[in-house]
């Protein structure tokens, strides 16, 4: 995906529409679903997506080449939220648009396959984690940044993003025992090796 | 496999394992190639396998369910996108030869070029085998019927217990169809037309055991459908407007009408009636909306014509309210659902009118 984005982006600076329409396409989900989670206004969301965009086409000429692309839009889409929030902030005050600036929500929800009593376990152990160890968690197991990319996004060190996802990990690991989960490896692996078994017959 | 790539593995700890790309791959999409290779691995360095499998339940354990927006919104937004481009030009006055020939070419989404379905023979008679077969489902489906069905008639509430232990109770006029275990891992689905609070349980209704696996519930209106992650909440669906309460856990909302998703928090409230294009939310006060329960109306600061629509609905009367004017007055009660004269007699003092009650029909007049 990442080096196709990357000609993807080389060819909209030459003015290639469809390029373009691929950066947007390829794109446009991964930040509607980063800026709810900013922003709970869904045409808040849909109006800087746009604006981004309006103003990528606009720029094209003079737009320079990006580390990566994803990363890239992530941080102005956040940037372009954070901007709009506090407008709204300042020009009125009433109850439901504070609804909206609440903090940050990088939540997972817990897939739905595994036990209530774990689900207690587990939404405890990320009720422990900080903000930004819920946001790098959540773009790399649901954006799949690398850690450059989230570096990016969060505007910080590379090395910032291993140790905070290093301890996210380590606060996640005391909370989660596995006894079910070692029979449920147990049994892929085995039957594994009767596949194997199988195969090197023929 | 790449004996190299084993070894890129083996000073690996249980955080790295987490991290790790192809890992992630494996244990969310395992195939047959990644089985092998971590079976491979594991075989090599039999040591890592106690943190291969704590790595495993972390990764497996985290997940997100996504907002999307719809094929049809993408494309509008991209059409704005073009528009807003052009304005800016013409604003500007720039000469940009670029943006001149992009005024020119179609802005049709990419979508909308595909090559037509063909007609042909063949197809023509896989289609009638088809639907000879969907014909004969049917006829099996209505012999065997896969549903039980649930009803409640004016000022009646009702509190029933579904097999996997949830509580449903109902409001008044409210019917709810609810799907029968076939399949173990079928979703239980339930169909509702009024209003209903959920308390989704996840037990076995014979022995009142835990279940130790979370089963999908969904609970489908006109306007939405709400994915059940284990919760307390409360739906009403009546006059083609459907609305959801989320009291505790956790739902996703999903309409197929706008193709759109939103996940819901406690506290949050999300409509959607026939005629919206998008979910309203709103932080709401959950008592209020949660009356019904301790069968009491309450009204705060409502217009009168929310009123009418109360009485009409938990007692199948018919409310006309004289003028436009005096539907929209606002009123402020909690009253006992046993006690409709004295409701009508706090409209009549708080607003001057007078209300008749005329066979069935209630009258409010200036």
């Amino acid at each position: 995906m990442q080096p196709e984005a990357n000609h993807w982006w080389d060819m909209y600076r030459k003015g290639d529409k469809s390029a373009f329409e691929q950066i947007y396409f390829g794109h446009v989900n991964i930040l509607y679903d980063y800026g709810l989670r900013i922003s709970r206004d869904g045409a808040l969301v849909e109006d800087c997506i746009q604006d981004l965009f309006t103003d990528l086409w606009a720029k094209r000429a003079i737009m320079g080449k990006v580390q990566s692309v994803k990363s890239y839009l992530l941080v102005c889409i956040k940037r372009r939220l954070i901007r709009k929030l506090g407008e709204a902030q300042r020009n009125h005050a009433h109850a439901e648009k504070a609804y909206y600036e609440q903090p940050l929500s990088f939540d997972p929800d817990f897939s739905d396959r595994i036990s209530e009593e774990k689900l207690t376990h587990l939404s405890q152990a990320f009720a422990k984690l900080s903000d930004k160890q819920k946001e790098v968690i959540y773009l790399r197991f649901y954006s799949q940044l690398t850690h450059e990319e989230i570096a990016e996004v969060m505007s910080v060190q590379v090395k910032a993003i291993y140790k905070l996802m290093a301890r996210a990990i380590q606060v996640l690991r005391v909370q989660i025992g596995s006894p079910t989960f070692t029979l449920f490896l147990f049994a892929i692996l085995a039957t594994q090796v009767l596949f194997c078994c199988f195969d090197s017959k023929f | 496999m790449n004996k190299f790539l084993l070894y890129r593995y083996q000073d690996h700890v249980m955080e790295e394992f987490v991290m790790d790309e192809a890992f992630q791959q494996w244990v969310r999409h395992p195939d047959a190639t990644s089985n092998q290779f971590w079976q491979q691995f594991l075989h090599t360095f039999p040591d890592k396998r106690g943190q291969v499998e704590e790595a495993s339940e972390i990764v497996r354990s985290i997940h997100y369910s996504n907002q999307t927006l719809s094929k049809k919104q993408q494309a509008a937004i991209l059409q704005k996108v073009y528009i807003g481009v052009d304005a800016a030009a013409v604003d500007t006055a720039a000469v940009d030869t670029a943006a001149v020939d992009t005024a020119a070419v179609d802005t049709a989404p990419l979508a909308s070029r595909k090559t037509p379905f063909l007609f042909h023979k063949r197809y023509i008679a896989i289609a009638a085998t088809i639907s000879l077969l969907l014909i004969s489902m049917v006829g099996f489906w209505l012999y065997f019927p896969a549903y039980e069905t649930y009803e409640t008639g004016y000022q009646e509430n009702k509190t029933i217990q579904l097999a996997d232990g949830s509580e449903v109770s109902l409001n008044a006029n409210t019917k709810i169809k609810v799907s029968i275990d076939v399949d173990e891992n079928k979703a239980r689905e339930v169909w509702l037309e009024g209003e209903a609070y959920f308390h989704v349980k996840r037990m076995d209704g014979q022995t009142g055991e835990k279940l130790p696996e979370l089963k999908n519930f969904i609970v489908h209106t006109d306007n939405f459908d709400i994915e059940v992650l284990g919760t307390v909440f409360n739906v009403s669906n009546r006059s083609k407007k459907s609305e959801v309460l989320l009291k505790s856990g956790k739902v996703k909302v999903a309409s197929q009408q706008i193709e759109q998703t939103q996940i819901l928090q406690p506290g949050d409230l999300l409509t959607l009636s026939e005629i919206d294009e998008r979910f309203h939310l709103k932080k709401t006060e959950t008592a209020t909306k949660l009356a019904w329960r301790d069968n009491f109306f309450v009204f705060d600061n409502a217009p009168l014509s929310q009123v009418a629509r109360a009485i009409e609905d938990y007692y199948g009367l018919e409310v006309k309210i004289a003028d436009k004017r005096l539907a929209d007055k606002i009123f402020t009660a909690r009253i006992s659902r046993q006690e409709l004269p004295l409701l009508l007699k706090a409209i009549e003092a708080s607003f001057g009118v007078k209300v008749l009650n005329d066979k069935g029909t209630i009258n409010i007049q200036p």
